[in-house]
């Protein structure tokens, strides 16, 4: 009995073996590697890509093996292998300044030409430069380019249109005047949107925390920092501003929502994230971002229109309108690149790049994308006309209605609506704005104990030291 | 100590007491009659009590059971007990997908259960033997050194592993899975050593005495012995290694290679709420071979006591 | 205790092996290295795959280092320092640090009330005569079988602000955004999902106890109760000791509660979930981290070699 055991073993040991080692030779085509991430709908959907894309006349030689894993997986692993990464992978903005000033990408700028970069998004592109000597990232003399964008993701203000109406008609007010209020060109100042938020208030008294109903489920920081002209630092992020009366008036703005006005879900009920009680119906304003489409189509039940709208802009520096410090109604832009290992061969960079190029902006590509509910396109006429209008029916009425406001965000077209990639985005690691967000909850700001000048006069000491280390210890500058 | 050894009236009955011995004397059967009354009411609340914690632990399983035939908009959206309307495609969407091999995640999983639990647990059996009867050397020493792995975060020992095995173009393979596991695994050898610590030596002795080498002693002897201690622990390490999503999910990144839970992680792994009920009915068909195991080791849990007749 | 000492102790007269002599016999060496080939394969196993990964944390612990380049800068005890500055001052990674600490250690009330809960049920379906034991066993450890990740999710459910606990009690209790009670949250959630393990290495632990033991007591009168505290509960001490011991490992190292239960809300931090945090702050973030593992496993080593030394007092061992 005991030797059949072993010998199940054995075999199963053998068998592992053989299941972990196959894959043989494939006859003179090069061989990549593609890595990403996503959920399995959208991982689904980069398969089917890559696999359009290696039957494109011109490719047969191309042999690509697409994997993915969750967010978390990928960046430790990713960072395993940084010495020697896939052949082609993903890297969210937030990683793209470490992982380019560790010399670990591959500068791709003799792989694509100028005429090609046209078609798409300048914003996107720019990104992704990254100059070698004065470590300084965005196009520029002696900026490199070291990944293609995968799209560009505004975070922008959307809205329930049938609960809106509902309370409209509840408290009897003029529903000409609200959706005046509510154009999708115009952003409001931070005071008309919080009185518009204020006079759509419901009333929760006696209901249980699932049948309450707010106004707003929650506000993007960023939105509201970068709406009131104000940074988390300096352009080359070496001085912390945070204690700036822009910076510390945009933070009072959120918790005011919610601890004077109100009309903001208290954050004992934030538990939940705010675009799910969105789509549940709990509240008339939330954030969203073309990413959160997929997820809003998912939902079968849930039958309202949406629609989206700018951000609103704060007052500025001063605190005053009409000023020349106004601030614009400006959101964060998220995005993510197809980035090359700095050893790559240079018939695997060739490979590689011809499919980053296929992804980041070939037509049938970046339509399949945004007809799936991922992304604005990144080829600007697309964007600008098929997408927006949905000329070949693709969307096919789906929602959110006034997909305006992402494309003005991404465009810069309308001078009122600005879009502006996040603060880790300049920094060579991302910690320092969790830990900071997380300090925010942890001293009471978003409970009222502390108001947000307290906090932020006692954080940016700290806050100033984490840049500096991070300047002159990792990035050498 | 010598009071507590004598009769007491209160608690459970002992085993004398079963009416047959009164001597018909009336003040005898009404205590009896007391007795019994109250064993019923013991009886009562301990079956109340353990009725109330099964519940209290069953309930995240049955919400898991039912949620798994909801739509996603109910899972994700309303937090419903019983589901409004049954769905029951959660469960066979797993099987359709092409490009979702959920029976070669099932066979990559039994591959790494099969190869390291057998290898490992005799491994493990071996070395707990050493520790625990053997006149091994700096034995403590030795004890707690092999635990020092346990001690260390794996936030700390997972890059250089990792690199390690990239450098042997092991990821992507089950091997960095499978090969740890044939050195043992130090929580079940500090299991066993706790248990074979209370097995009397005689049995060795006696055996010793026959000419029987120390190898033959753990085979012959203890080996028999341990067998309710080793069911435990297999039941331990194999749910371990079923479940165990964090190290897999790192170094397995193509779908033929992952295992089941690295697999069911990818309908988890967005915001999709379409994919949450699915993820469910995963989770819900991948405990039902575990609970096979479990209850098929469960017999030497209860048909112990001829097991323990053995010693004597 | 002096009964089931009495039993066994004629036992072990017979079998305790001589002290050893001064001088080690040829047949003593040889037993020793026969004992030392018996654990060989473990010792090289963790050799290999942990010991190696030990020494390079170490190592880091000391350094600057640059993951991507793998470049490194030796800096002394720098991150051991920092570790402990600003420890009263929010913000500061001091502060940070002792609060993870905390957290910790209040996280693992979950551990003796497992045991606990575990120890009593083994004991009822054990020696309580129930019916349909085997149910109860299959019931009790059906948390232990399903998937973790799965779990949480449901058990998010049931503590969120709009969960069931809230609606059935009508209460409106902050469980995951309440610094304490989202702790609590956690104990309760671990106590319940760890009790069947225990309950199974208990009910294990009991078949191992000499049946003779209970006969004779039987005879002397005693009730099953009484059998249960002077014979069981000391006869399964070394269950009782592991299942500490490795519960304080465990426990000292929580972090998925954290990270997929609480959603990292303040509060919940763990000191290996500040480790996961720091480990990315750049190239002092990941010194700070292995600084942090070599000092939480040296204090899990101490922990543990108290117990072992403790062991003695109330570990029953043959």
């Amino acid at each position: 009995m005991k030797k059949g055991v072993l010998a199940v073993a054995v075999a199963s040991v053998l068998v592992g073996g053989c299941l972990a080692g196959c894959g043989g030779d494939d006859g003179g085509k090069v061989k990549i590697e593609f890595w990403g991430w996503g959920d399995k709908a959208e991982q689904d959907n980069y398969q089917t890509l890559v696999n359009q894309f290696m039957q494109e006349p011109g490719n047969e030689d191309i042999d690509v093996s697409y994997s993915g894993q969750d967010a978390k997986s990928y960046m430790l692993a990713l960072e395993g292998r940084a010495s020697s990464p896939p052949d082609l992978f993903m890297l969210p903005d937030e990683d793209f300044y470490g992982w380019v000033a560790d010399d670990t990408l591959k500068d791709i700028s003799d792989y694509v030409s100028d005429e090609e970069l046209a078609t798409i998004w300048p914003q996107a592109v720019n990104e992704y430069y990254f100059n070698p000597k004065t470590l300084r990232l965005g196009k520029g003399d002696g900026a490199k380019l070291y990944g293609l964008p995968k799209d560009l993701g505004p975070f922008t203000l959307v809205y329930n249109k049938t609960l809106l109406d509902g309370q409209i008609a509840a408290k009897n007010l003029n529903k000409d005047d609200v959706y005046a209020k509510l154009d999708p060109q115009s952003p409001m100042s931070w005071a008309e949107f919080r009185q518009l938020l204020k006079d759509l208030m419901f009333d929760n008294s006696g209901s249980q925390p699932a049948n309450r109903k707010y106004s707003i489920t929650h506000y993007e920081l960023n939105a509201a920092v970068y709406s009131n002209n104000a940074n988390y630092f300096d352009e080359e992020a070496a001085v912390s501003k945070i204690n700036d009366q822009a910076f510390i008036d945009a933070l009072q703005f959120i918790v005011d929502l919610d601890k004077v006005d109100g009309s903001m879900t208290p954050v004992n009920e934030q538990d939940v994230d705010g675009f799910t009680r969105f789509s549940g119906g709990s509240a008339i304003f939330s954030f969203m971002g073309p990413w959160d489409s997929a997820q809003f189509w998912s939902f079968e039940s849930v039958n309202f229109p949406i629609c989206l709208l700018p951000v609103p802009y704060g007052p500025g520096g001063d605190g005053q309108y009409g000023t020349a410090d106004d601030g614009v109604s400006t959101t964060w832009v998220g995005s993510m690149a197809y980035c090359v290992g700095k050893g790559a061969s240079n018939k695997k960079t060739e490979a590689a790049i011809k499919l980053a190029k296929y992804l980041s902006f070939n037509e049938k590509a970046q339509r399949k994308f945004y007809e799936l509910g991922q992304q604005v396109p990144n080829i600007v006429s697309m964007a600008q006309n098929e997408y927006l209008n949905d000329t070949e029916g693709l969307l096919n009425g789906k929602d959110p209605a006034d997909r305006s406001v992402w494309v003005n965000t991404i465009s810069g077209a309308n001078p009122k609506i600005k879009g502006k990639t996040r603060p880790t985005y300049y920094t060579y690691s991302s910690t320092w704005y969790g830990n900071f967000t997380k300090y925010l909850g942890d001293e009471g700001l978003w409970t009222g104990t502390k108001t947000a000048q307290q906090i932020c006069t006692a954080y940016h000491p700290q806050l100033q030291k984490v840049l500096t280390q991070m300047r002159e210890d990792d990035l050498g500058l | 100590m010598e009071n507590e050894i004598k009769w007491n009236d209160s608690g459970f009955t002992p085993e004398g007491a079963d009416g047959k011995n009164g001597k018909n004397s009336d003040q005898r059967s009404w205590s009896d009659i007391r007795k019994k009354t109250l064993t019923v009411i013991v009886k009562i609340f301990v079956y109340a009590i353990i009725s109330f914690g099964a519940f209290l632990l069953v309930f995240p399983y049955v919400w898991m059971l039912l949620s798994s035939f909801k739509t996603g908009d109910e899972v994700a959206l309303t937090f419903t007990f019983l589901p409004d309307k049954w769905v029951f495609t959660n469960y066979s969407e797993l099987f359709k997908s092409e490009n979702f091999p959920i029976f070669r995640a099932l066979l990559n999983t039994v591959l790494i259960e099969v190869s390291v639990i057998i290898v490992g647990t005799f491994v493990s059996a071996m070395a707990a033997f050493s520790f625990a009867k053997l006149k091994l050397r700096f034995k403590t020493f030795w004890l707690l050194f092999l635990m020092s792995g346990m001690m260390v975060p794996y936030a700390a020992l997972m890059l250089p592993q990792y690199r390690a095995f990239f450098a042997l173009h092991m990821t992507n393979t089950l091997w960095p899975l499978i090969l740890p596991g044939f050195f043992g695994n130090v929580s079940m050898i500090f299991f066993l050593v706790q248990y074979m610590r209370g097995i009397p030596n005689a049995y060795f002795e006696a055996a010793k005495i026959d000419g029987a080498n120390n190898f033959t002693c753990f085979i012959r002897i203890m080996f028999p012995l341990i067998k309710t201690a080793i069911a435990a622990q297999v039941i331990f390490w194999f749910v371990g290694i079923w479940n165990d999503y964090f190290a897999p999910s790192l170094y397995l990144t193509d779908r033929k290679q992952m295992t089941l839970q690295v697999l069911l992680g990818l309908l988890n792994a967005g915001t999709s709420a379409k994919d949450l009920p699915m993820a469910l009915a995963g989770a819900v068909l991948s405990s039902i071979p575990m609970l096979v195991i479990y209850i098929s080791c469960q017999k030497y849990f209860i048909e112990s006591l001829a097991i323990s007749g053995v010693k004597g | 205790m002096e009964k089931v000492e009495n039993a066994v102790a004629e036992e072990r007269m017979n079998s305790l092996p001589r002290k050893p002599k001064r001088k080690r016999s040829k047949v003593e060496r040889r037993e020793n290295l026969t004992a030392f080939l018996f654990i060989l394969l473990p010792v090289i196993g963790f050799l290999i795959f942990t010991g190696i990964s030990i020494c390079f944390t170490f190592v880091f612990s000391f350094q600057d280092y640059y993951v991507r380049r793998d470049e490194s800068k030796f800096v002394g005890f720098k991150h051991y320092i920092s570790l402990f500055q600003g420890m009263a001052t929010p913000g500061m990674m001091g502060n940070t640090f002792i609060r993870s600490v905390g957290n910790t250690l209040f996280l693992m009330l979950s551990l003796p009330v497992s045991i606990m809960l575990g120890l009593c049920v083994a004991a009822i379906l054990r020696l309580g005569d129930v019916k349909g034991s085997k149910i109860y066993q299959i019931l009790y450890y059906l948390p232990a079988v399903s998937s973790a990740v799965a779990l949480n999710i449901v058990w998010r459910y049931i503590f969120q602000s709009n969960g069931l606990l809230n609606r059935i009690f009508g209460a409106e209790t902050p469980w995951l955004t309440d610094g304490t009670l989202v702790k609590l949250a956690i104990i309760i959630k671990n106590s319940l999902n760890a009790m069947g393990g225990a309950m199974i290495l208990y009910l294990a632990g009991m078949l191992n106890v000499p049946k003779e033991l209970y006969e004779a007591s039987s005879l002397d009168g005693a009730n099953k109760l009484r059998q249960f505290f002077s014979i069981t509960l000391p006869m399964i001490t070394p269950v009782t000791f592991y299942l500490l011991i490795t519960g304080l490992i465990g426990a000292l190292q929580s972090y998925a509660d954290t990270e997929v239960f609480a959603k990292g809300y303040p509060g919940s931090e763990t000191i290996v979930y500040f480790i996961w945090n720091e480990r990315t702050d750049g190239a002092a973030g990941y010194g700070i981290a292995s600084c942090t593992s070599i000092l939480l496993a040296i204090a899990i080593m101490s922990v543990t070699l108290i117990q072992f030394k403790f062991s003695n007092k109330w570990v029953y061992e043959e």
